[in-house]
């Protein structure tokens, strides 16, 4: 056994080596993610601290449900007050909205959202933090808002040209926003496959997003917590272009 | 026989060294992140404490008096009895009454082609997002050509109220006016239809035109996203 190890020293070093290198990683990358979340906590509370809100009853379930309902209402008025086109996030009934003066104009059902509970059984002022309007602050996909083409005006009628319209169909859409409550939102378009049936890859989608998240935040000095959603690619660009750049957002949770 | 042995024993380190690869990649790049999710939402839960002097029938009652109070506003937000909702991404129309879809189907908006005629002067097809309102209805309405009709065609621009301007039967039926400019009308060209290609006008087909001309009453609202 002894001249077994010492045969096979150099294979037995890189593979320890290799074990500790990563244990070391996570460990470290660990411990700073828990810091990043704690630190997230204490920034919410603290800004609770600033509210003075009524939170009674809030653990009686008929009482919250209610709340719940009043809050969605509230925040529906507010919103039908403003002249723009504004998100709605309703993740009790699992859909999207695009609301515009108190009216529904699209709504699209979530095909997947991940976590699966997002910020459930919340303390009221971290419910009312997350639920009340926020705002996009910022955000990139890989659609454009407004798909200008320019065309040089023709200078006699020998020059008119028939404008070609693309007809490629345009990969699904990934659009990613932070909103200025500190929740990050990534909504994936669902394309049709070649059976016209949806292509779902929920799986493969949520590894890549992850793995980005790795690569630009190897150790966490901060955390926010991200929702994906995966609609039908049509109803996700529609979404996408409805909505201003810096456009309102409001959950139902 | 040895050198084989030896191959496989290396062999045997790869695939220990890869597993260990992937078992840590799979800990850092999902495990860790819902470690820290579930944390972030335990941190900031509910507490079950209930107060005893809280009296919840009351608290409950005043709940739904709110409740049915903001109901009430939300309803008078309604747009009215009949009104149009446009998706200017999709192309598609669904014609509203009495709070359900009577008729859906496709038309055309903004080609959201920009018409350059010179360094300071550009025109954008586009059709505008928002609320409008129909203001005016109109049976066989004959169309007055803007400047960017001449101008896309390369023509020289005729002056306002040139009889050049006029031109009838490329409408459609009727059309509906939405101020600025836009209007909701027919097309010659029906196979179009579907697909982002006006100057920023809603273009229908015939018979959904008609129904369009004929359920929104002067004052209906037109939502366009």
């Amino acid at each position: 056994m002894k001249d077994f190890f010492i045969k096979y020293k150099i294979g037995f070093i890189v593979t320890i080596a290799v074990f500790v290198i990563l244990s070391a990683f996570t460990v470290v990358r660990y411990i700073q993610a828990e810091k990043a979340v704690k630190l997230a906590i204490d920034e919410k509370k603290l800004n609770f601290a600033e509210t003075d809100v009524d939170d009674k009853g809030w653990s009686i379930p008929e009482i919250e449900k209610k709340k719940k309902e009043v809050h969605w209402m509230e925040q529906q008025l507010l919103l039908a007050k403003t002249d723009s086109l504004n998100l709605g996030i309703n993740l009790a009934d699992s859909t999207v909205q695009v609301l515009l003066k108190g009216t529904v104009l699209l709504q699209a059902n979530i095909l997947k959202q991940l976590p699966a509970q997002f910020t459930d059984s919340l303390n009221y002022p971290a419910y009312l933090d997350f639920t009340t309007i926020s705002k996009i602050v910022g955000e990139n996909s890989t659609s454009v808002k407004r798909p200008v083409k320019k065309v040089r005006a023709p200078k006699n009628e020998n020059e008119v040209q028939e404008v070609k319209h693309d007809t490629i169909p345009e990969a699904p859409i990934i659009w990613q926003f932070v909103l200025n409550n500190n929740i990050e939102v990534v909504i994936t378009g669902v394309g049709l496959g070649k059976d016209s049936l949806l292509d779902m890859n929920f799986n493969k989608d949520i590894l890549k997003y992850k793995f980005e998240k790795l690569k630009d935040n190897v150790f966490p000095k901060t955390y926010m917590p991200t929702l994906y959603i995966w609609l039908s690619d049509k109803d996700a660009k529609a979404i996408y272009r409805a909505i201003p750049g810096n456009g309102r957002v409001v959950f139902k949770i | 026989m040895e050198k084989i042995k030896k191959y496989i024993i290396y062999l045997l380190f790869t695939i220990v060294i890869v597993g260990l690869i992937a078992l840590f990649a799979y800990i850092n790049v999902l495990v860790v992140p819902n470690i820290q999710f579930a944390k972030y939402q335990s941190g900031l839960s509910k507490t079950t404490s209930i107060d005893s002097t809280f009296n919840e029938e009351a608290e409950l009652k005043a709940l739904n008096k709110k409740f049915d109070q903001l109901n009430k506003k939300i309803q008078r937000l309604a747009p009215g009895n009949a009104f149009l909702v446009i998706n200017t991404t999709n192309n598609t129309f669904e014609l509203y009454k009495n709070n359900e879809i009577i008729r859906e189907g496709k038309c055309s908006t903004g080609s959201f082609i920009s018409l350059e005629v010179d360094s300071t002067k550009s025109y954008l097809f586009e059709t505008p997002k928002g609320v409008m309102t129909v203001q005016n209805k109109i049976t066989n309405p004959v169309w007055t050509k803007p400047d960017w009709a001449f101008i896309e065609e390369g023509l020289p621009v005729p002056p306002q109220g040139h009889s050049s301007r006029r031109e009838a039967n490329v409408l459609g039926d009727y059309a509906l006016k939405l101020g600025d400019g836009y209007m909701i009308h027919g097309t010659l060209y029906q196979r179009l239809i579907g697909s982002p290609v006006t100057h920023g006008c809603v273009r229908l087909l015939d018979d959904d035109l008609e129904a369009v001309y004929k359920t929104l009453p002067v004052g209906a609202k037109v939502f366009i996203y």
